[in-house]
C-alpha cells in the first residue's frame, strides 16, 4: 500500500465516529476491532507462517480470564493486567507450538482444536478460581491517563489506538527476517531449513507471537463487555476467527480487518431474513472462497487488472497453508 | 587437506540398504563428483550430509567436527549448503526474497530490534540484501531481484537455487544433479558458473548424472552402485575403470 492511501485510511478510521453516531454502530465497530485484532494474532501463525489453527478462540479466553482474574482477585490496574494475561497467553501459545513441529495440516489443526477444547473444559470445571459456566460478571473497564473508559466511542479510540500499534508491531515484523522465515517455512519447509532456518524455534515463536495479539484482544474484550464466561470463546469463535484471516486475505496485513468487518457485518445486515439469516451468510462464505481464494482484499488488485488496455489479468494470489 | 570426511556412512529403508558403509572424503578446495545409476544411493547421501535424512549408522565429519545427528538449520551454520534436485523455491517471494532467506543466518537482532527498527536491525537488514545482491550477481540474476521467483523459466529458477545457497556463505556446497533438464547453452552457463563457486574458495560436492560435465570439472569421481562405493579417483581413471563400465557407464557409450 502506498503511504498517501495509508494515511487516507488511518484518517478515515479516526474521523469514523463523527460521522456514524448511533452507539450501536460504534458497539459493532468495537467488536470488529477486538476481533480483528485476535484474527491479526492467528493470521501470524496460520496466514504467514502456515500453521493451521482451529484453537485460537482458547487464547481469547485465556487473555480474558486471566485478566479478569488478576484485575478482581489481585487487584491489579488495567494496563498490568492487559500485559500480564498476554504474557500467560503467550506462554500457552509457546506451549501449543511444541507440537507443531511433528504435527502438519489438518492433524495440527486438530490438536490445536483438542488444546482449546480443554481450556474450555478447564475454566468450566475450575469452579473455584473462574466461577464455572456462572461466568464471571462486573469486572472493571479500564482508565487510561485518569479517565474512565465506558462511552462506546472512548472504546473506539482505545481499540483503535490498539490495533493500530499491533498492526505496525506486525508489520514490522513480517518485514524482518523473522517474517522471511515465516513465510519461507510456509512455502518451503525443507529449502527454509537448508538455509539455516530452525523450523521448531520459529514456528514456536509464531505461535506465541500469534497467542500475544489473540490473548490482548481477550483481555481487551472482558473489559469492554464487563464479563465472561466459557461460552463466550469456543470452538464456533475458533472457526469465525479463521474465517476472517481467510475472508479478508490470509498473509496479507489488512485481510484480518477486512475479514472481522465483513464477518461482523454482513450477518448484521442480513437480519432482515430472519431464520434464512445464517443460510445466507454460509452460502456467501462458499462464493467468496470459491471466487475470491485470496480473500476481500485480493479484490483490490483485481479491480485495478480488469481496466481496460491495462496489462492483462493474472492471479497473484498471495496464497497458505 | 580433507574438509567433508564420511566414515561407513549407511541408510536402511526397512530391508532395502541405500547406501552402504560408504566411505568418502572430499578435499577442501575441490569438485567432487558423486555419481552412480539412479537408485544407488546418491541423493540419499546427500540428505544424509545436509541431515535432511538420520544415517543408520557411520559418521560424517566436517572440518574436523561431528555433524552426525545435527539439524538441517545447524548444518548450514557449519557452513555447509545446498540446492535440491527438485526446484525448491518459496512461490510467494521474489528472487531477491529467496535469495535473502539464503543470508538468514547473518541475522544479528532480537524482537526489540525489530519493533523497533533500531539502528542494529537496519544495518543487518542492508548486510543481508548486500550478500543476496552479491549471490545473484555471481549467478547472473541480479537484475531479476524484483520478479517472483517461481514466474521465472526453468534454468534460471536453478540459477535461484544456487544463489541461495551461496547467500549462506558456504563452505561447502551440494549441487544436486544442478543441470537437469538443461539446455546445452544452460548447461555451459552453469559449468561456468561451477567453476567461478571453486575459485571463490567454496568446494563443491556435486551429484550429477550429465557425464560430459562431470567429466570436464571434476577433481575427483566417487561411483557408487547399490549404495556401494565401487571406484574412485581421477575424472580418467574412472571413466575407464572396467568396474564403472560395467555398472554405470556401459558398453559401446562413448563418453567423450
Amino acid at each position: 500500500m502506498k503511504p498517501s492511501s495509508i494515511v487516507l485510511l488511518v484518517a478515515g478510521l479516526l474521523l469514523f465516529p463523527l460521522i456514524m453516531t448511533h452507539p450501536y454502530y460504534m458497539h459493532l465497530a468495537n467488536l470488529i476491532l477486538i476481533f480483528a485484532l485476535t484474527a491479526t494474532g492467528l493470521n501470524v501463525v496460520t496466514g504467514y507462517a502456515g500453521q493451521l489453527s482451529l484453537g485460537h478462540a482458547a487464547f481469547s479466553a485465556i487473555g480474558a480470564y486471566s485478566s479478569a482474574l488478576l484485575s478482581m482477585k489481585l487487584g491489579w490496574p488495567f494496563p498490568l493486567a492487559l500485559v500480564g494475561s498476554a504474557v500467560i497467553a503467550t506462554g500457552f501459545g509457546a506451549i501449543l507450538g511444541i507440537p507443531s513441529l511433528r504435527l502438519r495440516g489438518p492433524y495440527l489443526a486438530l490438536a490445536t482444536a483438542g488444546f482449546s477444547e480443554i481450556i474450555r473444559i478447564i475454566i468450566n470445571n475450575w469452579e473455584s478460581l473462574t466461577q464455572g459456566s456462572r461466568g464471571i460478571p462486573e469486572i472493571p473497564g479500564p482508565s487510561f491517563l485518569g479517565m474512565a473508559i465506558s462511552s462506546e466511542r472512548a472504546w473506539y479510540y482505545f481499540l483503535i489506538g490498539f490495533f493500530l500499534v499491533c498492526t505496525l508491531a506486525t508489520y514490522r515484523i513480517i518485514h524482518s527476517h523473522l517474517g522471511r522465515a515465516f513465510i519461507a517455512l510456509r512455502d518451503n519447509e525443507q529449502a527454509a531449513s537448508a538455509s539455516g532456518v530452525n523450523p521448531f524455534a520459529y514456528k514456536v515463536i509464531a505461535f506465541a507471537m500469534s497467542a500475544f495479539l489473540s490473548g490482548l484482544a481477550g483481555s481487551l474484550y472482558v473489559h469492554y463487555r464487563a464479563y465472561i464466561s466459557p461460552d463466550t470463546f469456543t470452538f464456533a469463535e475458533s472457526v469465525a476467527f479463521l474465517s476472517m484471516v481467510v475472508v479478508g486475505g490470509k498473509g496479507t496485513l489488512a485481510g484480518p480487518l477486512v475479514g472481522a468487518a465483513a464477518l461482523t457485518l454482513v450477518p448484521d445486515l442480513l437480519s432482515f431474513m430472519k431464520d434464512f439469516k445464517m443460510v445466507f451468510h454460509g452460502i456467501l462464505l462458499v462464493l467468496c472462497m470459491m471466487f475470491l481464494p485470496g480473500g476481500l482484499v485480493s479484490l483490490a488488485g483485481t479491480l485495478k487488472q480488469w481496466k481496460p488496455g491495462g496489462p492483462p489479468r493474472r492471479s497473484n494470489f498471495v496464497d497458505a497453508a | 587437506m580433507t574438509l567433508l570426511s564420511i566414515e561407513g556412512l549407511t541408510k536402511r529403508f526397512g530391508g532395502l540398504t541405500a547406501v552402504d558403509r560408504l566411505d568418502m572424503e572430499v578435499s577442501e578446495g575441490t569438485i567432487h563428483a558423486l555419481i552412480g545409476p539412479n537408485g544407488s544411493g546418491k541423493t540419499t547421501t546427500f540428505n544424509m550430509i545436509s541431515s535432511m535424512l538420520k544415517p543408520s549408522s557411520g559418521r560424517i565429519s566436517f572440518d574436523g567436527r561431528n555433524l552426525t545427528n545435527k539439524s538441517p538449520d545447524a548444518v548450514a551454520t557449519f557452513g555447509i549448503s545446498r540446492t535440491f534436485q527438485q526446484i525448491s523455491l518459496f512461490r510467494t517471494m521474489t528472487v531477491l526474497q529467496t535469495t535473502m532467506v539464503g543470508a538468514h543466518l547473518r541475522k544479528k537482532t532480537g524482537l526489540t530490534g525489530i519493533l523497533l527498527r533500531t539502528r542494529r536491525f537496519r544495518q543487518q537488514e542492508i548486510e543481508i540484501r548486500q550478500k543476496a545482491l552479491e549471490s545473484l550477481e555471481v549467478v547472473g540474476l541480479a537484475k531479476m531481484g524484483d520478479r517472483m521467483a517461481t514466474e521465472l523459466p526453468y534454468g534460471q529458477q536453478r540459477l535461484i537455487e544456487v544463489a541461495r545457497a551461496l547467500a549462506v556463505g558456504p563452505r561447502l556446497l551440494l549441487l544436486d544433479e544442478p543441470v537437469a533438464g538443461m539446455n546445452p547453452m544452460e548447461i555451459e552457463f552453469m559449468r561456468q558458473l561451477v567453476l567461478k563457486i571453486r575459485s571463490r574458495g567454496v568446494t563443491i560436492l556435486l551429484v550429477e548424472h550429465n557425464m560430459d560435465l562431470v567429466m570436464d570439472i571434476s577433481d575427483k569421481v566417487t561411483v557408487i552402485s547399490s549404495g556401494r562405493k565401487i571406484a574412485e579417483g581421477l575424472p580418467r581413471e574412472v571413466r575407464s575403470a572396467p568396474v564403472v563400465v560395467e555398472n554405470y557407464l556401459g558398453r559401446g557409450i562413448k563418453v567423450a
